[in-house]
């Protein structure tokens, strides 16, 4: 039988998803561990359930516990950095050479977004979240002008990775 | 491409994906943590049930087996097993104020990595000073429970208990330093690699 509280937070995980999904995509490295990731941030937001009291939003509560699992969990760097494209970029085969373009690029971008420190990897979602800086902020613990400062410098640093990806670096 | 432009797709990320069902999301709930530190406080509770256990026969033993002096030996195995739960206690409440995992992602981080550094420590420091403890109680142990130790000494027996204490104390005192760099090796090994990481992520958080 489901109790009421965890029938709400089964709801409200639900509800809220994406959120978990995303943090996989950035910070889980293959499959298996994007779906272990899922479940750890999935039991750590149970386990913290109980100390939810609304004071931030649930989707700002959920957001630091599942950076916090994800960055500070001590998982085995493999050597090998392997390349898992997300699920939004296309499959199926580009119509025209426009799209075929866009589509390159799209996964140049995220190529670099993987080379990215965890910290940056952090701020670039939030940022794809359309997250304010005081948002951010929030989730984060880094002030509002350092969060300006690193952004720019992220999108520069990205700029370069994707360039170095183009010139098959 | 720029970063903007990925804005739009972005937000079909995990809408995109199947979604878990709030029955498979239920038995996930039902599953043990896999982080380090639940790994930690799970591996602790195993040592803890361990040296319990053993600790309890040996004793045992001795009060049952034997009568008089050699009593004394069960009473100072219980003193070290006294010891040992303080040990127990204070790595668990170190872990427990490990991580805050409701709190911004950077005092988490810096909370983490400065109450592992103290776990650390408190596990170097503790760890190399149990040896001469364990060495000292082994050795007056076998003085007892073997009087022809005693016989060797060529010096009356009154003596005998002192020159054999010293001899060991000074033996504790010589072997206690290559364990503290095992241990140090050890605990490196351990924890060495996350403390690193996470001293990294904390400064580049502290970066303007």
């Amino acid at each position: 039988m489901t109790s009421i509280s965890e029938q709400d937070f089964l709801q409200l995980v639900n509800q809220n998803q994406g959120i978990i999904r995303k943090v996989c995509q950035l910070y889980g490295r293959n499959d298996a561990d994007k779906e272990d990731l899922y479940q750890e941030v999935v039991i750590q937001l149970w386990r913290s359930f109980g100390s939810f009291r609304g004071e931030a939003k649930f989707s700002t509560w959920m957001y630091r516990i599942a950076l916090n699992t994800a960055i500070s969990n001590l998982r085995k760097q493999s050597r090998k950095v392997t390349l898992s494209f997300p699920e939004f970029i296309p499959k199926e085969e580009a119509d025209t050479e426009e799209e075929k373009i866009k589509e390159e690029k799209l996964k140049e971008m995220y190529a670099a977004i993987s080379r990215l420190t965890e910290v940056e990897k952090a701020i670039v979602m939030l940022y794809l979240d359309d997250k304010s800086y005081e948002e951010m902020e929030e989730i984060l613990g880094i002030s509002n002008g350092t969060l300006r400062v690193k952004m720019n410098r992220i999108k520069d640093k990205l700029r370069t990775l994707t360039k170095a990806e183009q010139d098959g670096a | 491409m720029e970063l903007d432009q990925l804005k739009e797709m972005w937000g079909d990320v995990g809408t995109k994906q199947s979604n878990t069902s709030e029955e498979e999301l239920q038995v996930l709930l039902q599953k043990k943590s896999t982080s380090p530190i639940a790994k930690m406080k799970r591996n602790l509770l195993f040592e803890l049930i361990a040296v319990l256990v053993l600790y309890i026969i040996v004793i045992a033993y001795y009060f049952i087996q034997y009568r008089g002096g050699m009593q004394w030996n069960a009473w100072l195995l219980l003193a070290i097993g006294v010891l040992y739960v303080f040990y127990y206690q204070r790595k668990r409440k170190l872990l427990n104020s490990m991580e805050c995992i409701t709190c911004e992602v950077k005092s988490n981080l810096k909370m983490q990595l400065n109450t592992l550094e103290k776990y650390v420590r408190f596990y170097l420091i503790a760890g190399t000073a149990l040896f001469p403890v364990t060495l000292m109680a082994t050795g007056l142990i076998m003085f007892f429970y073997s009087p022809e130790i005693s016989k060797d000494l060529t010096v009356p027996s009154g003596k005998a208990v002192w020159i054999f204490t010293a001899v060991l104390v000074f033996l504790s005192a010589v072997l206690t330093v290559p364990v503290y760099y095992i241990n140090k090796w050890y605990v490196r090994k351990l924890y060495g690699q996350h403390v690193e990481r996470l001293k990294v992520i904390v400064n580049e958080m502290n970066e303007d």
